[in-house]
């Protein structure tokens, strides 16, 4: 994995206990920087919306899907429709292997979709896939 | 009445027209009633007197000119049969038109029929009333479907998860009872709980994490399966066969099994759960195949009228008459852990798809000596 320093990592995620393997397994990953944890899709829009345009390249969100308030796919619809945020990259990581929510959030533009329990080798491999 | 000319003389076809339910009325051209059954005085409780000479509307329907839709209007104008609904008192009567034309093809008048149709209509609505309680049941089943997939499988995510952060963390408190700072009793102390005691509670706890993940997968396949569409389309079952039984030499190597194949007749199936069929019944006769000989496979096919039957044979372990049954069931599986292990949930889910492509599936067995699974499909 190359320098992944300057990566900022968003995290949003409901489940408190999802959050805390996916930190972990960012930092056996070799991703040390702490990611911003989100509640939920709103909290997280309200973020991205607010503070990561013009550098949407610096941040990779990693993005559950059920989530109250704002759910993962209406966030990522709205990152993708937008010319100031669609470059971000998003992972879509949830609990499903639904394969329309798959291809829903393909469409939509995610770069990568992984199921829970996440395994760290596809972890690792799906962000040098991404280029981090 | 006269039969060589199948002619009714007067009183015969009054009596005829009379033991009808129906209300049968003959109108002239300015709707007035000039003949009228007997079911007319019964439905409407009005003497003959009060019906002939009297326009329709004003008979039926109390009015002073002819319903909106008035079907004898219709008819009039368009000169083939017309209908009208109308609900009253409770009832809902249906009136048939049909239009009479004189010589010159002129409309000269009209036979109207009057059918009380209120049972029809009510089991109409209830059909209704079921098809959108069946609609409804499906979105909830759907419902449940997605509760299940992230509801369930959250915490068992939370469960997966933090037994590997444990027994990480077991490797390394090992690691650290390595030294030789530590006193002997204490390092085999903590030698005994994180090699043994926790080791063996987590792989517990993984196995039946496993077993729940496995279990909430295959009725997620299951009930999936009822949402995909067939497209069914002529099979070449040879073909099929021997894609499938490529895909599974692995396993039939490994258990050194002999398959022998006949010539089997094309059928009418989506190719996808023709394969799905296929593979689960060779696959069921590797794994439960019998411990004390080499398991032999014999796959052959008739064609049967306007189907086909495909008989899979082995000479596994067979199954109990007993249990015959229930191998198609899911409920079966979800209440013994040990049979589960059995046949998950393949069978149930084979028959599916073979009805779902308007066949059927059966077996007979015989506990110790094997079975025979039947495939029949549309040929």
């Amino acid at each position: 994995m190359s320098d992944t320093t300057d990566i900022k990592i968003l995290l949003a995620e409901d489940n408190d206990g999802h959050a805390w393997l996916l930190k972990d397994l960012l930092r056996r990953a070799g991703i040390l920087n702490e990611p911003l944890r989100f509640k939920d899709g709103q909290e997280a829009w309200e973020y991205i919306s607010t503070n990561t345009a013009g550098h949407v390249g610096d941040y990779v969100l990693l993005l559950d899907i059920r989530m109250p308030k704002l759910d993962g796919a209406e966030l990522l619809r709205l990152i993708k429709s937008s010319p100031l945020f669609k470059a971000m990259s998003v992972i879509m990581v949830t609990c499903g292997d639904n394969p329309q929510e798959m291809a829903q959030c393909s469409k939509l533009g995610c770069a990568a979709y992984l199921s829970k329990p996440v395994e760290l080798e596809k972890f690792k491999q799906t962000f040098k896939d991404l280029g981090l | 009445m006269t039969d060589q000319n199948n002619e009714c003389d007067e009183p015969v076809c009054q009596k005829i027209l009379d033991t009808l339910t129906d209300i049968v009325l003959y109108l002239d051209l300015d709707c007035r009633v000039k003949f009228a059954n007997k079911a007319v005085e019964r439905i409407f409780r009005l003497s003959h007197g009060e019906i002939i000479g009297r326009p329709c509307y004003d008979m039926l329907h109390n009015t002073t000119q002819p319903l909106d839709g008035c079907p004898f209007k219709a008819a009039q104008k368009s000169m083939r049969r017309e209908r009208l609904e109308v609900a009253t008192e409770g009832k809902v009567l249906e009136f048939t038109v049909d239009p009479m034309a004189d010589a010159e093809g002129r409309f000269c008048g009209a036979v109207e029929i009057i059918t009380d149709i209120t049972d029809r209509k009510r089991l109409e609505a209830e059909k209704q009333l079921s098809l959108e309680l069946l609609t409804e049941k499906k979105k909830e089943m759907e419902d449940f479907l997605y509760l299940v997939t992230h509801d369930l499988r959250s915490p068992l995510v939370n469960v997966q998860g933090f037994s590997q952060v444990i027994s990480s963390g077991c490797a390394a408190l090992r690691e650290t009872a390595k030294s030789p700072e530590l006193p002997q009793s204490v390092r085999d102390s903590i030698d005994a709980i994180a090699a043994k005691r926790i080791p063996d509670a987590l792989t517990f706890i993984n196995d039946s994490a496993l077993v729940m993940q496995d279990s909430i997968s295959s009725l997620l396949k299951y009930f999936r399966i009822g949402a995909v569409e067939m497209r069914p389309e002529k099979l070449a079952a040879n073909e099929a066969l021997q894609s499938v039984l490529h895909a599974l030499r692995f396993q039939l190597d490994e258990a050194g099994a002999t398959v022998k194949v006949a010539d089997l007749p094309p059928c009418t199936a989506d190719a996808d759960a023709l394969r799905h069929i296929l593979t689960n019944l060779l696959a069921n006769a590797v794994k439960y195949r019998g411990k004390s000989r080499p398991l032999v496979i014999t796959v052959s096919g008739v064609k049967n009228g306007g189907a086909v039957i495909y008989n899979i044979t082995d000479n596994g372990a067979g199954i109990k008459a007993a249990d015959l049954p229930n191998i198609w069931r899911i409920s079966y599986h979800n209440v013994t852990l040990g049979v589960a292990k059995r046949f998950s949930i393949g069978l149930p889910l084979v028959r599916r798809l073979a009805e779902k492509n308007s066949g059927r599936i059966w077996a007979e067995s015989k506990e110790g000596q094997g079975s025979t699974f039947f495939i029949e499909l549309p040929a």
